[in-house]
């Protein structure tokens, strides 16, 4: 089971939700000294614009997140951006992984990490061959800008209204597998959530997506802490 | 506690404190005088089997004079006591038998229900009649709640002999129960002067009624009829037929009648059909059902002694696939058994509202689910639990958020933010119990009570709630 995203889906993880029945709010992947971003994914690059990048997990305004770009033919890549604002002046960093050939119809499980204590990112990528994780961490100056008032999106990196279409970012393919983590993952830790391993994450997991349980609005989070991801309507916002 | 690096998060408008359209009314209210509500006149509940009346449903009832009634049947709502009130309000004081809004406005930044009220469409419109007129006037009432008789065949655990002829015969025959305050013994409702008067027995508060009906029913924005079990009056079936014969019917009315829908099939038959011909006239405005269950399967049944829940169930699938425009309630007193297995019932109500919404009903959410927690008796309430079982009502709450709709839309299929925030507030309220001394009694209460139900109704609590076995053995060794 997943969720299809054709250009037009779209999610949102609230930071708060407005009944106060969060246990673990999701605005703490914000205020923890680190924090992880976990999705399995298959990508429908023919329908991501060669001019932009597909958004399948990001905080919109200056995106920070995980996204996929295919700039050109034989060119497909993972992208992991974060923004961070250095003596008042906000920049990128960014992080690629470029997919291979052969593996790029095929599921890929992407995990973006940020460690805003030791000022570290890493994205980690298995796209399923017998390589296993491939890691690139770098590390930043500065940090990360405030996106208190902003949404996290899933399958496009910001689809409000009020959003020109061009920079809504829209995801095309199927995502299988979302979690949030206010965790710096290792990648034992990163396989441990793609095989369901738990255990060592009871106090840093924020939302764990249960694909088999969807109502029309929304995709239950298994994780208990009532963190669903809501579909996104504009009325809703 | 509140996370401080979280207070930059923005949340969502509160809109229990600054709604403007609330802060409006409630200044408008504080022009004429800081106790000022206008349900005082635009709302009535009438117990006319105890010879009762309130306005609003907050401050307690009081008897109805008879001397009043034989020369003003509207006395059954303008009694002389309710004007002196409506005079205080007018002359800028806070009667006190409205200490509930006076608490929470002296306590909280939250609008009380005096707000709430006054801005609702059945009293706002009427806001400069009102302070204008002399409060000694007669008032018709927007919102009438009417209970005929104490007739019912039910005897809820919650419930009493006022509210219940099932009741009064078992009260009759065994007394109150062996709780430290006797519960529901004879002695309670008479220094209550609540005895009820027998539904075969004439009643002048009836037969006020119905002088007052024609006029009133000109003017009634809101109409309901409660109980006893008001498919067991004949004076419901009269109001029905009223309004189906009525060549000029008022069509602004919201209808609505409680029933327990535990009554025999001919009566439920006899319902649909009034239904139907209401629905088809045009008759009214709207046309609601509220009815009462509090758990699931067999812990409902033993919960709300008299029903057979798989019947009852069956019978709102039946009202709500025969009637194409009604809407069904589901009025639920959350109390201490209704813990194990609301998670089914919110399921259930689910299900109900994914079958039977329609475009065509007078709302589009086939149900409605209005969980209200008990407050008495106090033994019986979710407060006497181990604080173990909060967390059940928390998942609960959550679960119906997970069925809930992201924003409320009468078309949209879910949990509506009312309904979810009302689980929540059960939670909220479960968790604030801070008496030991006094829940050590109500703890106390609730053994000796289920102890002496399970003798005189022959049921079982341990065997129909495993879940509570040790909890309810536990409340039988308390000594005080």
């Amino acid at each position: 089971m997943s969720l299809v995203f054709d250009g037009k889906t779209t999610f949102i993880l609230p930071l708060t939700n407005k009944h106060g029945l969060s246990k673990f709010k999701p605005a703490k992947l914000l205020t923890e000294d680190a924090f992880s971003f976990c999705c399995r994914i298959k990508v429908n690059w023919d329908d991501i614009d060669s001019e932009r990048a597909g958004g399948v997990i990001a905080f919109n305004g200056m995106h920070t997140g995980i996204m996929v770009r295919h700039p050109s033919k034989d060119d497909y890549f993972i992208q992991a951006d974060m923004w961070v604002e250095e003596d008042g002046i906000a920049k990128p960093e960014q992080v690629f992984y470029k997919v291979p050939l052969d593996k790029k119809d095929g599921w890929i499980d992407v995990v973006l990490s940020i460690d805003q204590k030791n000022n570290k990112i890493a994205l980690r990528v298995d796209e399923g061959g017998n390589v296993g994780w491939i890691v690139h961490e770098v590390d930043y100056n500065g940090k990360l800008v405030d996106y208190t008032n902003c949404l996290l999106w899933i399958g496009a990196c910001n689809a409000l209204s009020s959003c020109p279409k061009e920079h809504r970012w829209y995801f095309s393919g199927k995502i299988q597998k979302i979690g949030f983590f206010t965790h710096y993952l290792s990648s034992r830790h990163s396989s441990d959530f793609f095989k369901e391993n738990l255990l060592e994450f009871n106090k840093t997991i924020v939302s764990h997506s249960d694909m088999k349980k969807k109502t029309y609005f929304k995709v239950f989070d298994k994780s208990g802490n009532g963190n669903h991801l809501i579909k996104y309507s504009d009325e809703w916002m | 506690m509140e996370d401080n690096k979280l207070k930059g998060i923005k949340e969502v408008t509160d809109f229990t404190t600054d709604n403007p359209i609330y802060v409006k009314t409630k200044n408008q209210l504080n022009e004429v005088g800081c106790g000022m509500c206008l349900a005082k006149w635009t709302q009535v509940t009438m117990h006319l089997h105890l010879g009762h009346t309130h306005s609003c449903h907050h401050p307690a009832t009081h008897k109805i004079p008879l001397a009043e009634l034989k020369v003003n049947p509207t006395a059954l709502h303008n009694t002389q006591f309710k004007k002196e009130k409506r005079k205080e309000m007018l002359d800028g004081k806070r009667p006190e038998e409205c200490d509930y809004c006076w608490n929470i406005e002296d306590t909280s930044d939250r609008f009380s229900d005096r707000i709430l009220k006054s801005r609702s469409e059945w009293s706002y419109p009427y806001f400069e009649e009102i302070v204008k007129m002399d409060p000694q006037k007669n008032y018709n009432s927007k919102y009438v709640e009417v209970a005929f008789s104490n007739a019912c065949n039910f005897k809820c655990s919650y419930c009493g002999p006022a509210f219940s002829s099932t009741w009064m015969e078992e009260t009759n025959k065994f007394g109150g129960y062996p709780t430290l305050d006797n519960f529901n013994s004879i002695e309670y409702i008479t220094n209550e002067d609540k005895m009820p008067i027998p539904h075969r027995d004439p009643n002048p508060y009836v037969d006020a009624f119905w002088k007052w009906w024609p006029d009133m029913y000109r003017d009634l924005h809101t109409f309901r009829i409660t109980g006893g079990e008001p498919l067991l009056s004949k004076d419901t079936w009269k109001v029905l037929d009223y309004i189906i014969n009525e060549p000029d019917p008022n069509k602004k009315i919201s209808l609505s009648i409680n029933s327990n829908l535990g009554v025999p099939d001919v009566l439920v038959d006899h319902l649909i059909e009034r239904i139907q011909k209401i629905e088809d006239g045009y008759k009214v405005k709207e046309f609601i059902i509220y009815t009462s269950v509090d758990a699931w399967g067999s812990q409902a049944e033993y919960i709300r002694n008299g029903l057979e829940f798989n019947k009852f169930w069956d019978n709102c699938n039946k009202i709500l696939e025969k009637c194409s425009r009604v809407n069904l309630t589901f009025m639920s007193t959350y109390n201490a058994l209704s813990v194990p297995s609301y998670m089914k019932f919110l399921d259930g109500i689910y299900q109900l509202k994914e079958e039977y919404g329609s475009s065509d009903r007078y709302w589009p959410s086939a149900t409605f689910l209005d969980s209200s927690y008990l407050r008495f008796p106090e033994h019986q309430t979710v407060q006497v639990l181990p604080q173990m079982w909060s967390e059940t009502i928390f998942k609960q709450a959550a679960h119906a958020d997970y069925l809930g709709v992201p924003l409320f839309k009468s078309e949209y299929i879910g949990y509506s933010d009312v309904e979810v925030q009302k689980i929540k507030r059960i939670y909220d309220w479960m968790v604030s119990v801070n008496d030991e001394e006094k829940l050590m009694k109500q703890r106390y209460n609730f053994g000796r009570y289920f102890r002496e139900h399970d003798k005189r109704r022959n049921t079982n609590f341990k065997a129909t709630f495993p879940e509570l076995a040790d909890f309810y053995e536990s409340t039988l060794e308390i000594v005080l």
